[in-house]
């Protein structure tokens, strides 16, 4: 629900966050937390955390200060705050309170490893586990793999990280026999990390190597097998397929140094001063990720989804829009919504069970979630709906009694802050996601969430995901499409009409207000005249939307057809930009064939209104056959289509499926 | 905030609330201010400040005075 965001106002954060900072300036504790309580959790970022833990410290509530410091590690962005929560956690730890389960994590690396393992310490509390570290002297990653009776065996690890850099890579800038180092390069390494798993019996996980991209033949680079980006990137993809299967665990560093920026991920200078391989404000996003995979190494993995409908997975309150109101795919917010959609889809496919947890009547919930046209996500997705008028954390209890999961692998996403904040307080072993206040940042904000990682993907997992297998095997046949038709039967388009109704009109309206190039005659009517069509029973007026093998592209096109004598005249025609140049318009002629024939017309006509923009559909009616039976001023044509003798248009490649919903 | 205070809460927020900092504090003075522990201030103080040291410039402070006085002629460059 939309309304409790709007009742943060814009000033409420700061003003809170002011009055907080005084307060713990002037060291009143109590009060601080009070100021700090009324920030928004969208605007806590990782400074209030460590403030909140302070206060809790001086206060001497240990178990708070700790929950407090958990919570630092949701903010990546600031390096700064980590340090100063590491400090907190020590001096919490000193005071001999217990901050959880111990977990034994050694890591090895020939770089400075602090504050690396002591953001793994943090990153640890998030989890409820007290890590230990161990790292050897620096630089004595070979000798402590190789000798016996190391202090790295004697530490008896659960968890050996082993953390690379570029620059451990021994390859020159170029060589004429790339296969053989890369396979060498690869081999050592995977050894190391087989015989690290050997002598200790430990997991490991082992950071694959994040790559400067810094080279002297600059993008020419990519083409030689023999440059070093080259051979280094193969590195990491032959690591990865030696390790496979393994005891070991790799932290794909390269996608997360790709994420950020290398600009941001490597220095130079901290490189040369302090031997940092990696640069600190990042080495948060570097913790946190393989700190995610150790948690998956041990089996500590989120499994379910919980999700809220209204303003959530799609835009309004079906309650107070209805079904037609809801917003889902079409215009910037909906295709936000879409966009968040078919991610959660996508966890889906990969294993990760959805549950929906929405305040309302469950049937209109139901018939929204399965009917609404720009749905992705499909009722087979979801594993638990619950739909109804109790507090969301009885709901949440429900789904983990009936999905027989314990509560601590269940996360929420919300977009009211109210309902995040209750869950947070009530069910404090649920994860919480943060929506940002704009559903173009969902997406991203799932995404970003660490702790769904798992360990193995098994044949188990995969079956769910079989048609998206499938499907993503056709899309390497796209690219090597030898022909032009062999693409469009690539793209496997499915299109749906449906007549103008309540829930396709005000789309219906903005395109027939914006649309410049496939338009035959740039007609731009009214809302009321557009419902004058629906209405009229002598006009055929529809809408189609498209779908193909890899998107679903919502609603495209408009036509309206009015009676004109013994002919149906073609008064408007227009496709979005996005679908054109791949024979849809002939899917949308034969549905106006099959439409005139039923209320009893075999004769077509239609005009083309030349524009400045519309040159696109000017031998449109000459390509599907139509005859040319009048030429009028201005450039406009006017074209015929006989039925009757001409039979109806015909659309190889776009198969039609029936509106699902169309009342 | 002055730059000493600024400063101060700086040395606070790494070495923790108890810390006594003054313009003549060395690294000897405070527990934990090791190598490590320097660069890791060094890079709080550029974040905090807005600042950069250059790379000869991180090993080149005796006191928390002279530290401040070059924070002081960074920020009115």
């Amino acid at each position: 629900m939309a309304a409790a965001s709007a009742v943060v106002g814009m000033s409420a954060p700061i003003e809170a966050s002011t009055v907080g900072d005084d307060c713990f300036r002037e060291g009143r504790w109590s009060e601080a937390l009070d100021a700090f309580a009324a920030i928004p959790d969208t605007s806590f970022t990782a400074a209030v955390w460590v403030k909140v833990a302070r206060c809790r410290v001086e206060l001497d509530h240990p178990a708070e200060a700790l929950r407090a410091l958990a919570r630092v590690v949701d903010d990546v962005q600031n390096a700064s705050s980590w340090l100063s929560a590491v400090s907190l956690l020590d001096s919490i730890r000193g005071d001999g309170h217990r901050v959880g389960q111990t977990l034994r994590v050694a890591v090895l690396g020939t770089y400075t490893l602090s504050p690396l393992t002591d953001f793994l310490r943090l990153v640890g509390i998030r989890l409820g586990l007290d890590v230990q570290v161990y790292t050897p002297a620096f630089g004595q990653l070979h000798q402590e793999v190789l000798a016996e009776d190391t202090g790295l065996i004697r530490f008896q690890p659960d968890v050996v990280v082993i953390a690379t850099r570029d620059g451990d890579l021994t390859l020159p800038e170029y060589s004429g026999e790339p296969e053989r180092l890369v396979v060498n390069e690869a081999e050592q390494w995977a050894g190391l990390a087989r015989r690290v798993a050997d002598v200790t019996g430990a997991r490991v996980v082992m950071h694959n190597f994040a790559l400067k991209s810094e080279t002297p033949f600059g993008n020419l680079a990519s083409q030689l097998p023999g440059s070093r980006l080259s051979m280094a990137r193969s590195v990491n993809a032959r690591l990865t397929k030696e390790t496979l299967g393994s005891e070991v665990l790799v932290v794909d560093c390269d996608r997360l140094a790709g994420e950020l920026g290398k600009q941001s991920w490597f220095s130079d200078k901290y490189w040369t001063v302090s031997k940092h391989a990696v640069s600190l404000g990042v080495q948060p996003t570097l913790a946190l990720h393989t700190m995610a995979v150790v948690a998956a190494s041990i089996g500590m993995t989120k499994k379910c989804l919980v999700v809220d409908l209204d303003n959530t997975v799609w835009g309004g309150v079906v309650g107070e829009v209805g079904i037609e109101g809801l917003v889902i795919g079409d215009g910037p917010a909906g295709e936000s919504y879409l966009l968040f959609q078919e991610y959660i889809a996508a966890m889906v496919g990969r294993g990760v069970l959805l549950a929906v947890c929405s305040k309302n009547d469950e049937d209109l919930a139901r018939r929204a979630f399965e009917n609404h046209p720009g749905m992705h996500l499909q009722m087979t997705d979801v594993s638990c709906f619950v739909a109804n008028w109790k507090p969301k954390h009885e709901n949440i209890k429900t789904i983990a009694e009936r999905l027989d999961i314990g509560l601590d692998s269940l996360v929420f996403m919300d977009d009211n802050p109210a309902e995040r904040e209750l869950v947070r307080q009530t069910l404090p072993e649920v994860d919480v996601i943060t929506l940002p206040d704009h559903p173009s940042g969902y997406r991203k904000a799932l995404a970003s969430y660490p702790w769904f990682e798992v360990a193995a993907y098994t044949p188990e997992d995969a079956r769910r995901t079989e048609l998206y297998r499938t499907r993503a095997e056709t899309a390497t046949q796209l690219e090597s499409a030898a022909t032009l038709e062999a693409f469009y039967e690539s793209l496997e388009m499915v299109a749906e009409f449906a007549p103008f109704n309540e829930m396709n009109i005000e789309r219906s309206a903005q395109l027939v207000g914006k649309t410049n190039q496939f338009n035959v005659t740039t007609r731009r009517h009214s809302m009321a005249v557009l419902r004058g069509f629906m209405e009229d029973e002598a006009t055929i007026a529809f809408v189609m939307r498209l779908k193909d093998r890899l998107a679903d592209h919502g609603l495209v096109g408009v036509l309206v057809a009015v009676r004109d004598g013994d002919a149906m005249n073609i008064d408007t025609w227009l496709m979005s930009c996005r679908v054109i140049g791949r024979t849809v318009e002939r899917a949308m002629a034969a549905h106006l064939c099959q439409e005139a024939e039923r209320v009893g017309f075999t004769l077509l006509r239609g005009r083309y209104v030349p524009t400045s923009r519309n040159h696109l559909v000017a031998n449109l009616y000459d390509d599907l056959g139509f005859r040319r039976v009048a030429e009028e001023e201005d450039g406009i044509v006017g074209w015929e289509y006989n039925l009757g003798k001409d039979g109806p248009i015909t659309t190889p490649y776009v198969s039609v499926e029936d509106a699902s919903v169309s009342q | 905030m002055s730059v000493n205070e600024q400063l101060t809460l700086v040395f606070k927020d790494l070495f923790g609330p108890a810390v006594d900092v003054s313009v003549r504090t060395t690294a000897k003075d405070i527990d934990g201010w090791d190598s490590v522990a320097h660069i890791n201030l060094m890079f709080m103080i550029e974040e905090s400040f807005g600042i950069e040291f250059a790379e000869g410039e991180f090993e080149t402070f005796e006191t928390v005075g002279a530290l401040c006085a070059v924070v002081e002629q960074k920020l009115a460059a």
